[in-house]
């Protein structure tokens, strides 16, 4: 029997997480009334990147829970490969808390044992990395466990062994940052082995130092990294390759909620890669993707499709 | 002065805002709940001095728990704030596929409370209590747990105090007889009284007559003054050692969410036994008070207080309407 491989062009590896959000602006501890919503910063990249147009597939394992199941429904549903996705009949698929009140989001997760947590290296399918054009992954899929962390390190290996570009936000929490093993773990991929690296402006100061992003841009490229983009939420974004720096301010949308906004962000500068736009268009476009996605709550909610973007971009 | 003292796991409750399957429930309601924590509350609502020992995560969940727990009265100076573990997280599904039944989804392996042991028990703070209580959820919990929940009994027995047991089986955590019935014997041996329901007892004796049932319980609970068995909206019969047992039809009312009805009939039970009461009437109210808690969502905002019993009792049983309002 032929097997036939789904083929996809961007593979992500991480944990998805049943997200539940404080609806009436009080702190986690006081809040009585969620929504849940379906998060987990990996899970929102691939289906924003369905929606953009592009095929993606998602290496984790859920649990066979209620959620685990609604994730596998909402996937195939959004058109994401969930051929690599394990559906753990012992394990559970993780959730978080949120709540935002007076500008900030307050996080707490319970995801300790979940079944993502068991990822390892041998759900590192080989032919599925390679086939792909880009591998996806971020400082929380690292973060999830040890054995998280070494199947990043196998994909990322298979993945550079095979000319596939590696993608990585450090999507730094503050829970994890504590961890020397994590902190040394961003540092050498965004140093060392990422192509495209997603990060925040805080998020470059934190990892190198309170200098000019354009700067700390200038030194990744240096060190090897193809692709550089800056994200500075309302003040908009920076994209830097070897060809050059490109600036896209903000675009005004109503902000509902930003929680999400990273990822789509990400998913758009990778749709921009597969599409060979340059660092301009890049910038305006992703920029522009992850702004539409804080009109609504919750990360999936309001992402938009490309003729969306583009709508908005020839508007502004 | 503590009256009474418990021991077990509490944790955020998280309410399917409508009835259905959680897949496409948004909306959730946080409460608070875990049987011994309901029971304690219970009794804190009928003017009992009542102390929990547990343990929370160093987390936004935990702090929720305590401050829950002591607006309703309850002292939480025993309960630990853990940092290596978390404070336990469960979902209620409501109405389905059975209507009128929860279904639940427990986030609590490896909880904090799951690691609480035998020295999370100080015995001066528990030696003026008059009553402890415990169920079989405890000692499922964990190795530690199960130590901790005898540990309890123990020094209540040695005390003098009066030792309460609810068998309380959760067949997610004790998947089979065997299991629940390691789990329950050695409590059911120090008991002074005895809690159950209809569906624990088949699942620890099999299929059977009640009455074969209870005999094959009381042979297991030589101390046991009382047993007590539930039987949902049918009500509830008491077993006294010496004495003919009773009964008491319990009441009708619409269900919204069953959960915490057993906790609450426990609490108002041992309430009216440590006031003396006769038999008879603990059961009456005992079934007013679970009946009452199912009409809410959420274990502890419906539990009653000595006047809600009344008034509940009284138009339920009361012959005549009398005016409400």
């Amino acid at each position: 029997m032929i097997e036939v491989m789904a083929m996809v062009e961007v593979v992500a590896l991480g944990e998805p997480l049943a997200g539940f959000y404080g609806t009436s602006g009080r702190p986690i501890a006081e809040e009585t009334s969620f929504q849940r919503i379906w998060g987990g910063d990996t899970s929102n990249f691939v289906v924003a990147l369905a929606k953009l147009g592009h095929t993606s597939g998602y290496i984790t394992r859920v649990g066979s829970d209620a959620w685990g199941r609604s994730f596998m429904d909402l996937w195939s549903r959004a058109g994401v490969d969930t051929s690599h996705v394990v559906v753990d009949a012992e394990g559970y698929t993780g959730l978080y808390f949120s709540c935002s009140h007076d500008q900030s989001h307050e996080f707490t997760y319970h995801r300790k044992g979940s079944a993502a947590s068991h990822l390892s290296q041998s759900d590192i399918d080989t032919q599925y990395v390679t086939r792909a054009k880009v591998l996806h992954l971020t400082g929380i899929s690292q973060a999830i466990s040890p054995s998280a962390m070494e199947a990043c390190f196998a994909a990322i290996e298979v993945a550079r062994d095979n000319s596939v570009t590696v993608s990585y936000d450090p999507n730094i929490r503050p829970g994890f940052w504590a961890s020397s093993t994590l902190r040394a773990a961003v540092r050498h991929t965004i140093l060392r082995l990422a192509d495209v690296v997603e990060l925040t402006l805080d998020e470059a100061h934190l990892l190198f130092g309170d200098v000019e992003p354009v700067k700390i841009a200038a030194r990744l490229i240096d060190g090897g990294v193809t692709l550089v983009a800056v994200k500075m939420g309302p003040d908009g974004c920076l994209v830097v390759t070897r060809d050059g720096a490109s600036r896209a301010p903000g675009v005004q949308v109503h902000v509902e909620d930003t929680v999400g906004a990273g990822d789509v962000f990400d998913a758009a500068v990778v749709a921009c890669l597969l599409e060979g736009r340059s660092p301009d268009v890049t910038a305006r476009f992703a920029n522009a993707a992850a702004a539409m996605t804080c009109r609504g709550r919750g990360p999936l909610v309001s992402q938009p499709t490309r003729e969306e973007v583009e709508h908005l971009l020839r508007a502004e | 002065m503590l009256d009474v003292v418990s021991l077990g796991e509490v944790m955020v409750q998280l309410n399917a805002a409508e009835p259905g399957p959680l897949r496409a429930v948004r909306m959730f309601e946080r409460h608070v709940a875990g049987s011994e924590a309901d029971t304690l509350a219970g009794l804190a609502r009928l003017g009992f001095n009542a102390s929990f020992i547990s343990r929370v995560g160093d987390d936004e969940m935990g702090m929720a728990v305590l401050m829950e727990l002591n607006s309703y009265g309850v002292d939480t100076s025993r309960v630990t704030v853990d940092r290596e573990a978390p404070t336990g997280v469960y979902l209620v599904q409501r109405g389905y596929p059975v209507p009128g039944k929860s279904k639940v989804y427990y986030y609590r392996s490896g909880s904090a409370a799951s690691r609480m042991g035998p020295d999370d028990i100080e015995p001066e703070w528990i030696s003026s209590a008059r009553l402890a209580h415990v169920t079989g959820i405890t000692p499922a919990l964990s190795q530690s747990c199960r130590e901790a929940a005898l540990r309890l009994a123990e020094i209540a027995h040695n005390n003098g105090a009066l030792f309460s047991f609810d068998t309380n089986i959760r067949i997610q955590l004790l998947k089979t007889p065997e299991a629940a019935r390691r789990a329950v014997d050695p409590f059911l041996a120090f008991a002074d009284i005895v809690f159950t329901g209809t569906g624990d007892l088949d699942f620890l004796f099999g299929n059977d007559e009640l009455e074969h049932q209870v005999e094959i319980l009381r042979k297991l609970c030589p101390a046991a003054r009382v047993l007590v068995v539930k039987c949902g909206s049918h009500g509830a019969s008491a077993y006294p050692k010496d004495g003919v047992p009773s009964s008491d039809p319990g009441f009708s009312v619409p269900v919204v969410d069953e959960l915490g009805a057993g906790d609450a009939f426990d609490a108002a039970f041992l309430a009216c036994i440590l006031k003396g009461s006769p038999i008879d009437e603990a059961l009456m109210y005992a079934n007013a008070a679970g009946a009452i808690a199912v009409t809410a969502r959420g274990d502890l905002e419906p539990l009653p207080t000595w006047n809600d019993l009344h008034v509940f009792v009284a138009r339920h049983r009361g012959g005549r309407e009398s005016l409400m309002r």
